[in-house]
């Protein structure tokens, strides 16, 4: 039997020379539970988990929300989105990032992927906020941050993810996740004043508009909040399975893409053939995890780890924050997704005993996550940025996005005070 | 640009092979994705207006699935897609470039061939005992032995980037 601690060491090895974190995954699982229960019996089970796990009805909303994320992307969706928000905020200082924050929120309760928002929402929000001379760190940080909320606003694939792997029912994550979504809208909200504030640039406010031309202005919302009240209106209703939504979802937002004109036939096959590779990349990560997890149960890892956190004290509170300190460390080097493939299959039966709600983990996972999407040397989001716009360093992204981060260390200090902040809504089903 | 484009930063494959391979997948996948929508579609709209769900739609979704991740996992690990941690990589020596993308590769490779190996047993021990679905009868090894030609492919198609990376002209 190899001690945990090498298979460990090999994994991050691998890792760190650059291999697919989906094979390094699998291969460790396949070696260390061959170390455990020999080649044979680890072989065998290596059939079953690639392919009974991807025969899954379940997993069928993992593709199917992929896709109408990436029809919405296409639907102009966005647009109408930020205009809405616009004409709601505009007077106010800074009113440009506080749509953009809002519009963000928006989008992503109908689209499960935060690098996707942002990307989107880049786009849209940035040209005119530079137009208006904003301040390309507040530019770019309020999109960067508010896209995060992609993966924590429900529909979510990361939220699917969690849900496979600690057995936790999909629908009732999603649904936890829609407070702690306003809240962050709120929060990143307060952080746009507080950087505004901050700003030597005085910001224009435009003239405000009427009550009556807000509300027209509503409109452009029609689509995203018709969607959203199908899709997930259906699951908390429970007359829709998270499958059959995802599946309505897509078609809807496929719907609208081809009515709003933008949608041709090569831009079809390119969304169904990146949909189909980001299913296919998700999915091995998630069969690599699966494997390395039959290595975590057998290894005696679980425990050993429990008595190493219990030092940091005794009681539920210290194992959390003993985790929330170990996430946020691990956030910093590490892209969301192998993040939290290769940290729950090890933390959730720990949290689990300690007496912490599952669906409030997810929650309080998924937040940690956004919050590694921002925050230097490796935050994805911040990379899309700077890939959207050149010319603004990571260095300005980054700082700019320092009081969005102080804001999501607060939303995590609330969800810890506070779990019925999650689990409210799931309760209510 | 997909998730799976966004979250990786290798260059993709160009021969005309690949550009062969890439349109068969995006044919096959996206017929099989857009099936899968419709009947999801079909199957609420059956159920739930007409009274009439369609039979067996659950256990056809299954098998469109696991279909449909096996075909685009050539697509994948052609274009570079899967994900990295590239904290060290990027500050690696440039001469040590070509080695890595060699040695990840290889042992990328490997491990697929592993799971074709595996898949391609199971597919004969489903079949052994004439596994079915429920409800449409369908048989499943058929299925399996799909998957593993498909990520024999992979397996192909990773080996021969990896053996690529040796000899291509690095940017």
């Amino acid at each position: 039997m190899i001690e945990w601690p090498i298979g460990i060491a090999v994994l991050i090895a691998l890792l760190l020379v650059g291999m697919p974190i989906a094979f390094s995954l699998t291969l460790i699982g396949i070696i260390g539970t061959a170390s455990i229960i020999g080649l044979k019996p680890s072989f065998a089970l290596l059939g079953a988990t690639f392919f009974d796990n991807g025969r899954s009805y379940t997993l069928t909303v993992m593709p199917l929300f992929l896709l109408m994320g990436n029809f919405v992307v296409q639907s102009g969706i966005a647009r109408e989105l930020y205009d809405s928000a616009h004409a709601w905020l505009r007077h106010r200082k800074g009113g440009l990032a506080l749509a953009t924050v809002a519009a963000c929120g928006g989008f992503s309760s109908v689209c499960g992927s935060s690098l996707a928002t942002a990307a989107t929402m880049s786009k849209i929000a940035l040209p005119s906020m530079r137009r208006f001379g904003y301040p390309d760190s507040l530019a770019t940080a309020s999109i960067a941050a508010g896209g995060t909320l992609g993966i924590l606003i429900p529909p979510s694939v990361i939220l699917v993810f969690y849900g496979i792997m600690t057995q936790q029912n999909i629908g009732k994550l999603f649904m936890a996740g829609i407070l702690p979504g306003l809240i962050g809208i709120l929060g990143y909200s307060v952080a746009v004043m507080i950087s505004v504030r901050l700003s030597k640039q005085d910001l224009p406010a435009e003239p405000k508009l009427s009550l009556k031309e807000r509300f027209l202005a509503l409109k452009g919302t029609a689509g995203a909040l018709l969607l959203f009240i199908f899709v997930m209106g259906g699951i908390y209703l429970g007359i829709f399975t998270p499958t059959e939504s995802a599946g309505m979802g897509a078609f809807g937002a496929f719907l609208l893409a081809v009515f709003s004109g933008r949608l041709k036939l090569s831009d079809l096959g390119d969304i169904l053939y990146s949909t189909a590779k980001t299913t296919a990349m998700m999915f091995f990560i998630l069969f690599g995890a699966l494997t390395f997890t039959n290595y975590v149960n057998l290894s005696g890892m679980t425990s050993d780890i429990q008595s190493a956190l219990s030092m940091f004290g005794d009681g539920p509170y210290a194992t959390i924050i003993a985790i929330l300190i170990i996430y946020l460390l691990l956030g910093c080097v590490l892209e969301g997704l192998s993040m939290i493939t290769l940290t729950v299959p090890i933390f959730y039966p720990i949290v689990a005993a300690q007496g912490f709600d599952l669906i409030w983990f997810g929650i309080f996972v998924v937040v940690i996550t956004e919050v590694s999407y921002i925050t230097p040397p490796v935050g994805m989001n911040a990379f899309v940025l700077n890939t959207v716009v050149r010319d603004v360093s990571l260095r300005t992204i980054f700082s700019g996005l320092l009081p969005f981060v102080a804001m999501d260390i607060v939303r995590i200090a609330l969800l810890i005070a506070f779990p019925a902040i999650a689990l409210t809504i799931p309760s209510m089903m | 640009m997909s998730e799976a484009d966004l979250l990786s930063e290798r260059t993709s494959a160009a021969s005309p092979l690949a550009r062969g391979l890439r349109i068969v997948l995006s044919i096959t996948a996206g017929a099989l994705l857009m099936a899968l929508m419709g009947l999801t579609v079909i199957d609420v709209i059956g159920r739930y207006v007409l009274n009439a769900p369609v039979k067996g739609a659950a256990e056809l979704s299954e098998l469109l699935l696991v279909s449909l991740v096996y075909l685009g996992l050539p697509a994948v690990c052609l274009d570079g897609g899967h994900v990295t941690v590239d904290l060290l990589t990027k500050s690696l020596p440039r001469w040590s470039e070509r080695a890595r993308l060699f040695v990840t590769g290889i042992v990328s490779s490997g491990v697929l061939g592993i799971i074709a190996w595996r898949l391609y047993a199971y597919g004969a021990q489903v079949g052994g005992y004439n596994l079915v679905t429920n409800s449409l009868r369908l048989p499943v090894a058929p299925v399996v032995w799909f998957c593993a030609v498909l990520a024999g492919i992979s397996a192909l198609v990773t080996l021969a980037l990896a053996l690529a990376a040796l000899f291509k002209r690095l940017r």
